[in-house]
């Protein structure tokens, strides 16, 4: 009976907690179905009506279509989808041999690793954007896309459950003749799939966030990748308000819905049975 | 590796080929963080060392320190480093600590644990010029944030207007975008942690507060380390609020060293100053990091 | 410093480059162009080419008709548009005019950073290009664009301000709706009245002012109390804002937010908002927001002029948009980027005649009347904003300073504004900018 009540008060703070959280955005979704006018008149003084719209409008999705954010929308997918996959096949390779494979000058190149993750990226786009123009690489996919793919943070994470991992696999496997790839294929990255999310969701939130760097090597508006569209919508003269926020909001659904779907991956890690150093 | 010899021609043999395995692991990504963020660093570094006007296509000259020389000597950027290190001392320390509560609470098996899970990771993916807007207006002292207040019978806020609260409406801002995403790698780190340390600890007779302390924080050390060092790069390098809300204000309360560096590189167009303000904040960084894996890092090969 | 001065000889040698290609071409071309044009243009002495043009001021399918009209009358000229974000537009344009191969031919200048860009060396000298420019555009543009006696840059667009009233709301406060007549102005402190009285009986602000913090909307304040701009000495970089004027109209001002006239918090973007869900009394902006307040079929407002402060001079914003030249253009590309910001600034009054919808007034005297035969102007809500516009540009019109420190001052300036709205004493406020003005410009002296 007590448990029953102490999982219960449990139950209870998560959802008030996570409504908490989501107050500011259900703000943000209703503002994307009403004109901007209206969302600025409720907010101060505050009515009900900040959260629930009065004037239920899809003029915002249709100016936002209207002003291309389905092209831009793409845009940012096509580019994180990549960096993603591309991302993690390349941040986990590095986090293994960082965490397993032993060899001289391990500990000098995972401090090289974390030194390029302190480095603020703004701080170096522009002389990196103007070494980019040099090369020809403005206006491609490739120029959106290169940066997001060195990303020390992803191969920080990775390596840190890596170590995780209990070496007896390892050396099993290495008893049976099996060779590095092997085992980081067939042994590492089933084992951490927890973590191989959280990298994901780190490379494919740099490319969804991207704001400054698009502006830089890119020109044609083709091109513009999701937050340059919303940008855009701050003009000299105007400010579609109402745009903003619908555009906003979408590009907030689209990681959560992902993260949802992947819930069923956070299971607890039937590895770590065994000998942990 | 015990059970292998380190010396003799087998172990020269194995040690060549992991070192061979360790490369073709290691490259592309050595490759990418060589020549897209340590090479330019360096150029930046460069540049902080030279000295021109703002924005001019002319070369710079060298002028070796005298551009520390100066902002070692500027009131106002003493002020910023000062304004940086309190908003950090405060904001990193929050929010891991409730990143962490909420991580226990949401790996109870509680009913729809992942969609709460998901809620709360939802703020980190809204764009964050977007968060910074609906927060701006939310803060407002004639928004709704002070609309409640009033309904509860509290005086109105200034917030973000107000010298004396704009470092925690900041901190405010950043731990409802933060926390959720610091949860999520905290999860995956509980997850991680076998069911049978548990069982051991239960079967000891050990209550809760007991096995939270003596087994999972001290098997959550690696995540955990992760988000330590990552949460504070990500709010020493935080600016774009500061940028679209305060500008620095109010009476530079908000200043905070990467705002400035923005500022002054971006839109000032001078990278002199802006530079050498970088090589301050990375030696910052660098310190902190560094006690960081002192802290937790320790056990791990090779750190 | 020493190498400035080589870089501006660089500057003069390239514009007698650029003078002297577009003299032969004008003498060789025979190009039928486009009806009315007196002059032939240049850019047919080699075969077709394109320029990119990068703009803050209009959205790309903003700006097309013109780009396309101006395609059409030079079939060999492409021009490539890039639109920036009005926010980062500084940056781009510092990291792409210095490189070679996808460098920014033509861009937008924003009037009062001329001197900044000149020096810079981002402009290229347009004064043998374009030596007859005063008789075609106002005489405050003209003066933007111009460095000591050269002319760096072809003024495309200019702006005004005035006062918009919530007719319902005053009413409901008793106070007589003020007039349009520029004659009839009133003072900053009669309106302050008024928008005490209105907030009393029911509005919600009293006051608002369009760009809330920015010296483009409150520089007229200074000048009204007989401040002055912000610096003075040779150059305009001796900082100024501490004396008597200054003072006195920021108190005033700060004073507006104390007393809960004007709401604190409220970023520039927002403020439109406010006067068109009728929620203030005043609201004092560019007449570009016509459209969206027209829009608004419940809204009772109605227009009048900028005030002054009591005996003071009356003063009012003004200033918008230029087109620069990449000084790095090679010579043809330089003749084409001629063509095009003549086309732009002068021909048959330049880029207004192409677009439906003009927000500001165009600098060339004879587009300028399209703007004022705009259409949302002829509601009846609007009555007497016209003449309004005419005689304010023409006489009370106020350039904001000009300086190569231009940059640095309204950044600080902005600070400064933004301290005073939220309660800062304007002296302290004002002094602390002097400061950071004096360590910003130590640089350029």
């Amino acid at each position: 009976m007590g448990r029953k009540l102490g999982r219960g008060v449990l139950a209870g703070l998560a959802i008030v907690v996570s409504l908490l959280f989501l107050l500011p955005l259900l703000w943000l979704f209703a503002s994307a179905f009403r004109s901007s006018t209206e969302t600025f008149a409720s907010s101060s003084p505050l009515s009900w009506h900040a959260l629930w719209p009065r004037d239920f409008t899809m003029d915002n999705m249709s100016s936002a279509i209207d002003a291309g954010f389905l092209t831009a929308l793409r845009n940012s997918v096509v580019v994180a989808g990549i960096t993603v996959v591309a991302g993690l096949l390349v941040s986990a390779s590095a986090a293994f041999a960082l965490a397993v494979i032993p060899f001289r000058g391990r500990t000098a190149t995972f401090s090289i690793v974390v030194l390029s993750f302190l480095v603020p990226f703004e701080a170096i786009a522009i002389p990196l954007s103007r070494s980019f123009g040099e090369w020809g690489l403005t206006n491609t996919l490739l120029a959106l896309v290169l940066p997001g793919l060195g990303n020390g943070l992803a191969v920080f994470i990775l390596r840190q459950f890596f170590l995780g991992v209990p070496s007896s696999l390892a050396e099993a496997a290495h008893l049976d003749g099996a060779g590095w790839f092997r085992i980081f294929w067939s042994i590492y990255l089933p084992l951490t799939k927890p973590a191989m999310i959280g990298a994901g969701l780190i490379l494919f939130l740099f490319q969804w966030q991207a704001y400054l760097w698009p502006i830089l090597v890119t020109s044609r508006s083709e091109l513009d990748v999701a937050p340059v569209a919303i940008a855009k919508a701050f003009g000299a003269f105007t400010t579609d308000y109402g745009r903003v926020f619908a555009e906003t909001a979408i590009l907030a659904i689209i990681p959560a819905l992902v993260l949802l779907a992947l819930q069923r991956y956070f299971v607890t890690s039937i590895a770590t049975a065994g000998s942990k150093e | 590796m015990s059970t292998m010899s380190s010396t003799g021609p087998r172990a020269r043999t194995r040690r060549h080929r992991n070192a061979l395995a360790a490369v073709a692991f290691l490259a592309p990504t050595l490759a990418l963080i060589i020549v897209l963020r340590i090479m330019p660093t360096a150029t930046a570094a460069g540049d902080a060392m030279r000295s021109g006007l703002p924005g001019s296509l002319a070369p710079p000259e060298f002028v070796g320190l005298e551009v520390f020389g100066r902002l070692f000597q500027s009131e106002s950027f003493w002020q910023s480093v000062r304004q940086t290190l309190v908003f950090n001392l405060l904001v990193n320390p929050l929010q891991i600590l409730i990143a962490l509560l909420l991580a226990v609470l949401l790996t109870r098996n509680l009913p729809a644990s992942g969609l709460w899970r998901t809620l709360i990771f939802l703020p980190s993916a809204v764009p964050l010029a977007g968060s910074t807007i609906i927060w701006g207006i939310g803060l407002r002292p004639e928004g709704p944030v002070n609309g409640l207040l009033d309904l509860a019978g509290m005086t109105t806020q200034p917030c973000f207007t107000s010298p004396d609260q704009v470092i925690a409406s900041m901190i405010i801002l950043a731990s409802w975008i933060g926390v959720g995403y610091w949860m999520v790698f905290l999860i995956a780190g509980l997850k991680d942690i076998s069911p049978v340390y548990y069982e051991a600890a239960c079967i000891d007779g050990a209550g809760p507060l007991r096995t939270f302390f003596s087994i999972t924080l001290p098997m959550l050390r690696r995540p955990l380390l992760f988000v330590l060092v990552a949460d504070t790069v990500a709010n020493f390098v935080l600016f774009a609020p500061v940028h679209i809300l305060t500008g620095g204000g109010p009476e530079k309360q908000s200043n905070f060293l990467m705002y400035d560096i923005y500022n002054r590189g971006y839109q000032l167009s001078d990278p002199y100053t802006s530079s050498a303000e970088l090589l301050v904040l990375l030696a910052l960084m660098i310190v902190i990091v560094i006690v960081q894996f002192r802290l937790l890092g320790s056990s791990d090969a090779g750190e | 410093m020493a190498i400035h001065n080589g870089v501006t000889r660089r500057f003069a040698f390239r514009a007698g480059l650029v003078a002297l290609s577009l003299a032969l071409a004008a003498c060789g071309s025979s190009d039928p162009a486009a009806e009315g044009e007196s002059d032939p243009p240049a850019g047919d002495s080699s075969g077709p080419i394109t320029i990119t043009y990068a703009g803050a001021a209009y959205a790309a399918d903003q700006i097309q008709p013109v780009l396309d009209a101006f395609m059409d009358a030079h079939p060999d000229i492409t021009v490539e548009y890039e639109s920036v974000p009005f926010e980062d537009f500084n940056s781009v344009l510092a990291a792409r005019l210095s490189n070679a191969s996808d460098a920014i031919d033509v861009f937008d200048v924003d009037m009062p950073r001329t001197d900044a860009y000149m020096a810079r060396g981002w402009l290229a000298d347009l004064t043998q290009t374009f030596p007859d420019l005063a008789e075609s555009v106002d005489p405050g543009s003209l003066e933007a664009a111009t460095v000591g006696d050269q002319l760096v840059t072809m003024p495309y667009q200019t702006s005004t301000n005035i006062m918009y009233y919530n007719a319902s709301l005053l009413e409901a406060a008793g106070v007589p709706l003020p007039s349009a007549d520029p004659a009839e102005r009133l003072t900053w402190e009669e309106v302050t009245e008024q928008a005490r009285a209105a907030q009393e009986a029911g509005a919600q602000y009293g006051i608002v002012f369009d760009q809330i913090d920015r010296y483009y909307q409150l520089e007229p304040l200074a000048i009204s109390t007989g401040g002055g701009p912000g610096a003075t000495g040779e150059s305009n970089l001796e900082p100024d804002v501490t004396n008597e004027g200054w003072i006195k109209a920021f108190d005033w001002y700060g004073s507006l937010f104390a007393d809960g006239l004007s709401p604190r918090g409220v970023a520039v973007a927002e403020t439109p908002e406010m006067f068109a869900a009728g929620q203030t009394a005043f609201y004092v902006g560019g007449p570009w927001w016509g459209s969206m307040f027209v829009d608004n079929a419940d809204l009772q407002f109605g227009v009048a002029p900028f005030p002054a402060f009591e005996g003071g001079e009356p003063a009012t914003p003004t200033g918008g948009w230029s087109l620069g030249m990449n000084p790095k253009a090679d010579e043809e590309t330089a003749a084409a980027v001629a063509t095009f910001m003549k086309f732009m600034g002068v021909d048959d009054g330049g880029y207004a005649q192409y677009l439906t919808a003009l927000a500001v007034p165009p600098s060339n005297l004879e587009g300028s009347g399209k703007f004022y035969d705009s259409e949302v102007f002829t509601d009846s809500r609007f009555a007497g904003v016209v003449d309004l516009m005419k005689d304010e540009l023409a006489n009370t019109a106020t350039l904001r300073l000009q300086t190569v420190g231009y940059v640095e001052f309204e950044d600080v300036m902005t600070k400064a504004f933004s301290d005073i709205i939220n309660g800062t004493d304007a002296a302290d406020a004002l002094k602390t900018a002097e400061a950071d003005l004096v360590e910003a410009w130590a640089k350029f002296q």
